[in-house]
C-alpha cells in the first residue's frame, strides 16, 4: 500500500528552477547541492521504494544526480521541468538496476535511457509536484480498487510490462491491459479535471 | 474500442519503457510523424508518471549522501596513501579539540570543523572499501590489462554487471589547469555515456569507481578522454584507452 509523500515542495517554483537548471548548465557546484536539497529526498524515497535497499538506494540516487549533472547541456532551462526529469531519471535507475538483478529480458521494452533525454522534459507543467494536478491525482489513486492499484504499482515501482504482470499475478494477459487500461483512464480523468485544456 | 484508441491510452506504459508491441510501434509511429496529438500525449505521460513518483513513501537519506551527491561536482581525486594519516590526524584533532572544548567554548567552531573534515575523511574511505569490495565480487570481470610500456598510457578496467565499473590506470599524462579527465560507457548503438570525472597522482596513476549498474549486453567499451573541468555529456578529444567489453 502506498502512503502519500508528504508535499515538501512548498518553495518550489518555476522560476527557481529555470535560474537553478541554468546555473547548473553552467557548472555550479553550489546549485547541484541546491538540486539535491529541493528533489534528493523524493528521488531518494523513491528509489527505496523500488530497490527496497537503503544502501543501494544511496548508491542509485548518488548516481541520478551524476547523471543529471553530466546531461545539464541537453536541457531545456527555459521550458524544462526539472522535478520531472529528476525523478525519472531516479526511477529508471532503480528500474535498471532490478532488471539487472533479475537478469529480465528487456527485449519487448525500450531502453529507459530514451525515456529520460533531458530535451522531452518540455512544456510540462514546471510546478506539477506542488500542483492542483498533482493532489488530484493523488486522490484518484486512493479511488482506485486494489487490482487497478497493483497493476500501476506493479508497473510504476517494479518495472512490469503487462505481459509480466499477468505472469506474475497468474491472470490472463486480456484482464491485465484492462486493469491497467481502466487505471490509466481514472487517473488521466482526473489530472484532465484538475486543468482544463 | 479500435486499435487507435489502444494504443492512445497507453502512452504512460511507453514512457515507463514497458510498452509492449504493436501498441509500442503504434506510439513510435505518431511521434515520428510529429503529431501534435501524440506529443500531447507523451506531455500528460511524463506528467502523470512524475507525480505518480512522489507516491513513494517519506524515507529519509543519510547526510552522507548529500556529501556523496555534492561531490559529483568536485573532480575526483585518488589519496589512498593519506586516508590512514588522515584518519589519525583527524582523530587526534577531534580528540584534542574535545579536552579543550571543555575549557574554552571558543573551540566549539573548530571542533565543528574537525568533525567535517573526519566526515569526509570516512567518505573518502568508504569509497576505497566499496572498491575493494568491487574487487573482491566474483563475478567482478577483469576486460584488459595493458601493457606495461614505459610512459604510454596502459589501465585495467573490471566491470561487474551490478557494480559498475572500475579503472585502474597508469603513465597518464598530467592535466594542463581546467582539465580532467572523464571516462565513457560506449555502447553499441548510439554515443557515449559519461561515467564519472578523476584526476590521476602526480604519477601519473588513477583510481576509478563508477558505480551502478551496467549493461554489458549493450555496452561495446570502455574509454577515456580530456574534457573541461567539470566534465561534458558527450566527448570533445578524442577517446583513448579504448577497452572493448566483450562477454
Amino acid at each position: 500500500m502506498i502512503a502519500f509523500f508528504p508535499l515538501v515542495f512548498a518553495a518550489l517554483d518555476a522560476e527557481g528552477d529555470r535560474d537553478l537548471a541554468l546555473r547548473l548548465q553552467r557548472r555550479d557546484s553550489q546549485a547541484l547541492a541546491e538540486l539535491y536539497d529541493k528533489y534528493g529526498r523524493i528521488a531518494y524515497s523513491l528509489i527505496v521504494r523500488i530497490v527496497r535497499d537503503q544502501g543501494i538506494a544511496e548508491d542509485l540516487t548518488q548516481e541520478t544526480f551524476l547523471r543529471v549533472w553530466n546531461r545539464m547541456a541537453g536541457f531545456d532551462a527555459q521550458k524544462g521541468a526539472l522535478g520531472a526529469w529528476v525523478l525519472t531519471v531516479a526511477r529508471n535507475r532503480a528500474i535498471d538496476y532490478l532488471r539487472s538483478v533479475d537478469g529480465r529480458t528487456r527485449q519487448n521494452a525500450i531502453e529507459l535511457t530514451a525515456t529520460e533525454t533531458p530535451a522531452v522534459f518540455v512544456d510540462l507543467e514546471a510546478n506539477l509536484m506542488n500542483s492542483d494536478r498533482a493532489r488530484q491525482l493523488k486522490g484518484a489513486f486512493e479511488k482506485l480498487n486494489e487490482k487497478q492499484r497493483m497493476v500501476i504499482e506493479l508497473a510504476y515501482f517494479e518495472g512490469l510490462s503487462q505481459t509480466e504482470m499477468a505472469d506474475r499475478l497468474k491472470q490472463p494477459l486480456g484482464t491485465v491491459k484492462t486493469w491497467v487500461r481502466t487505471a490509466l483512464q481514472i487517473l488521466r480523468s482526473e489530472l484532465e479535471q484538475a486543468v482544463p485544456v | 474500442m479500435n486499435a487507435s484508441g489502444d494504443h492512445n491510452d497507453l502512452y504512460e506504459l511507453y514512457v515507463l519503457g514497458l510498452l509492449e508491441e504493436p501498441e509500442r510501434s503504434r506510439i513510435e509511429d505518431d511521434l515520428r510523424r510529429n503529431d501534435p496529438a501524440a506529443k500531447a500525449r507523451l506531455r500528460r505521460a511524463l506528467d502523470t508518471n512524475a507525480i505518480l513518483g512522489t507516491l513513494a513513501p517519506d524515507v529519509a537519506p543519510s547526510k552522507q549522501l548529500r556529501r556523496r551527491v555534492v561531490s559529483i561536482a568536485e573532480p575526483q581525486q585518488s589519496r589512498l596513501p593519506w586516508n590512514l594519516a588522515w584518519i589519525g590526524l583527524s582523530a587526534c584533532l577531534v580528540a584534542g579539540l574535545v579536552y579543550t572544548g571543555i575549557q574554552r567554548q571558543g573551540l566549539q567552531g573548530e571542533l565543528e570543523g574537525a568533525q567535517r573534515a573526519l566526515d569526509q575523511t570516512r567518505a573518502t574511505l568508504e569509497i576505497r572499501e566499496a572498491t575493494l569490495e568491487f574487487l573482491r565480487r566474483p563475478e567482478t570481470r577483469l576486460l584488459k590489462a595493458g601493457t606495461a610500456e614505459e610512459r604510454k598510457p596502459v589501465a585495467k578496467v573490471f566491470v561487474n554487471r551490478t557494480q559498475g565499473v572500475l579503472l585502474v590506470a597508469a603513465n597518464l599524462a598530467a592535466l594542463p589547469a581546467g582539465r580532467t579527465y572523464e571516462m565513457w560507457v560506449v555502447p553499441k548503438v548510439g554515443g557515449p555515456r559519461p561515467a564519472g570525472l578523476f584526476k590521476p597522482l602526480a604519477d601519473g596513476s588513477a583510481i576509478h569507481l563508477q558505480t551502478g549498474a551496467l549493461s554489458l549486453d549493450d555496452a561495446a567499451a570502455i574509454a577515456l578522454s580530456v574534457e573541461p573541468e567539470g566534465g561534458s555529456s558527450a566527448p570533445t578529444t578524442t577517446p583513448f584507452l579504448i577497452t572493448p567489453v566483450a562477454e
